[in-house]
């Protein structure tokens, strides 16, 4: 027996419109600007999850509340095929519908992105995955409605499956989440494997939750396929939690690639291949930042893009810059060069740190100033002390800290 | 009379997941050392507070109170409304608790919690309304997904502590927050108690309107 609860345009409305305007919140806001990267398409579909994963976990409670509730509970039980089947069939059909927007957003966000990457290519784990944890959401919602048959069921469910997503994620049981919160770079590599033992996970969760809730209401001797289905997910729920949380690798790493992208004139700037369309824009750029100090004895000549910060030689220095939601940002690459040609892995003081004025001066001279001192609340330094600053760090054979401490206070004595 | 009225409406367990929901988000707190946990239970508040105003606002006996001789309607707008603003106070209780305790943790005020609750009550009757009570949950959820998707639980990024781009969002413009959320509470109000469909007889509405 199918329960017909739902129309066809109420189903499109509550399940397929919510995945695709979640996506497209998502996307619009920490999204693909350039440079597009593969690794954020499955991250973004897989983040949705965090907001419709409970969002199916109440509608599907909600649907089954009503059978439960007792309108319907006869029916069910009283027909020949075991409530175990009758439950996967409820869980089933929010599962699916919301498996139908998923793909259809997956599909329009993956041609967007094929047609502006330079580097990679999608990752279907993570999308198997993200199936897998709206399955999930499905079956609590409907162990939930199903097993309490109340009005509140469908609240509940959706609200404790928030509550779970906000304890778990970024936790020390973070690897259970369906999604992590850290926005992958180009450097970002997921592990193969995890997403799919994830996967995995909650498909037996939810057959253990779908099971337990069919033998807490099954009025008659339960089935011994019934009981072998508890048992059997029960366990494979445990074992594979325990795995993932335990497993010694995280659910990402940072990877170089194996060839950079090198551009640039007189300093030569090397980047991640997949920012391969932003490349000119960033090595103009940091060449505007970097031209006062090029003259110098020992200025750099190449700056690398790495995934984490390294050991500089004096003439390959390295920055790290991974785009937000708004994609490249010639002002924000320029602030990073600036800092980093500014300070140079000297210790500078937490607050009131002087060299944040010279990092202003190196801003100005190349055209990207704004509202640097005012946001920062640092006076501008004069030129011939920025000046004098930047020729003691970079002009002797090694940096020289000392002069960290000649600068005058960045904001005027009271 | 008095037990009857509270319990078709499930107003002393709604007031029961108000205080245990802000409560789970002030020990959270007081646990958790990273912030992120802490400020995505707090930001559900108001989602609790929306989903138990739905819930209170419709009656499991509205067909039998619709012949009752006292103006219960009122009193039953007047409750609900009262139950929304109590719901709002434990919001700001619980923020202002969780603020004392992780000072720089929250991207919010607890004035901006009250008024997103008062809100987000209002928003659940307009759900109960639309939707039915069991699904009135569905639209105060809709405050929810913004702070999930625009940067709540996002760690801000090392580049905004030179004053550029970061990733963190701030929600502090509380004159906004006030109108909105009069607003919507009386959007809420009208739907379900303006106009004379009182009269015609309330569907008891377990399923929504379909």
């Amino acid at each position: 027996m199918t329960v017909r609860l739902f129309t066809r345009w109420q189903r499109t409305l509550l399940v397929v419109a919510p995945v695709g305007a979640t996506a497209y919140l998502y996307t619009t806001t920490v999204g693909f600007g350039d440079p597009v990267l593969w690794v954020r398409w499955g991250y973004a579909i897989q983040y949705t999850v965090l907001v419709v994963g409970p969002l199916v976990a109440g509608l599907a409670a909600w649907k089954s509340a009503q059978v439960g509730r007792g309108d319907l509970e006869a029916v069910v039980t009283s027909t020949p095929r075991p409530a175990l089947r009758h439950l996967v069939q409820l869980a089933a059909e929010p599962t699916l519908w919301t498996w139908v927007g998923y793909a259809a957003t997956g599909a329009v966000l993956a041609a967007v992105v094929g047609l502006r990457a330079t580097w990679g290519g999608p990752d279907l784990e993570m999308m198997v995955s993200t199936f897998a944890a709206v399955a999930l959401g499905s079956c609590f919602g409907t162990a939930v409605g199903y097993g309490t048959g109340r009005v509140v069921a469908s609240p509940v469910a959706a609200l404790a499956s928030w509550t779970f997503v906000a304890l778990v994620v970024d936790s020390a049981f973070d690897d259970l989440a369906p999604s992590g919160i850290s926005l992958p770079d180009a450097f970002t590599v997921f592990h193969p494997g995890m997403d799919l033992g994830r996967a995995l996970w909650y498909l037996a969760a939810g057959m253990a939750l779908l099971s337990a809730a069919a033998l807490t209401k099954n009025m008659g001797q339960p089935s011994p396929g019934e009981r072998r289905t508890v048992w059997a997910s029960t366990a494979v729920t445990a074992l594979l939690g325990v795995v993932l949380v335990a497993a010694p690798v995280s659910r990402s790493i940072q990877v170089e690639p194996e060839r950079y992208l090198c551009v640039g004139d007189p300093v030569e700037v090397c980047l991640h291949p997949a920012w391969e369309r932003v490349a000119p824009a960033a090595a103009e750029t940091v060449n505007r930042v970097v031209a006062p100090v090029v003259g110098l004895l020992d200025g750099p000549h190449r700056l690398t893009q790495v995934p984490r910060r390294t050991d500089d030689s004096l003439d390959d220095l390295t920055f790290r810059y991974s785009t937000g939601r708004r994609g490249f940002s010639r002002k924000r690459l320029a602030a990073i060069v600036a800092r980093r040609l500014t300070v140079d892995g000297c210790e500078t003081p937490v607050e009131d740190d002087p060299t944040l004025a010279v990092t202003g001066w190196l801003l100005r001279a190349a055209g990207f100033e704004s509202d640097f001192f005012r946001e920062m609340e640092v006076s501008p330094v004069p030129e011939e002390v920025a000046e004098a600053y930047l020729l003691r760090l970079w002009g002797s054979g090694t940096p020289d800290c000392s002069v960290v401490g000649d600068l005058p206070p960045i904001r005027p004595a009271a | 009379m008095l037990w009857t009225f509270q319990r078709s409406r499930r107003l002393v367990s709604g007031v029961i997941s108000l205080v245990v929901f802000a409560a789970a988000g002030v020990v959270g707190a007081w646990l958790s050392s990273g912030e992120s946990t802490v400020v995505r239970l707090v930001a559900l508040h108001p989602v609790v507070v929306g989903a138990v105003a739905g819930l209170a606002s419709v009656s499991d006996v509205a067909e039998i109170e619709g012949s009752s001789p006292r103006p219960i309607e009122a009193i039953s707008a007047a409750v609900v409304v009262a139950l929304i603003f109590l719901g709002s106070a434990v919001s700001l209780a619980a923020v202002a608790t969780v603020v004392s305790i992780v000072p720089a943790g929250l991207p919010f005020s607890p004035a901006w919690a009250f008024w997103m609750s008062v809100g987000a009550g209002g928003l659940g009757i307009l759900g109960a309304r639309l939707f039915g009570r069991s699904l009135a949950w569905v639209v105060p959820a809709g405050l929810y997904v913004p702070m999930l998707v625009t940067g709540v639980l996002r760690p801000v990024a090392e580049a905004e502590t030179l004053g550029f781009e970061g990733t963190a969002v701030r929600f502090d413009a509380i004159p906004a927050v006030v109108a909105g959320a009069v607003a919507l509470l009386v959007l809420g109000v009208a739907s379900r108690w303006g106009g004379r469909r009182w009269r015609r007889g309330e569907p008891t509405s377990r399923s929504g309107p379909w």
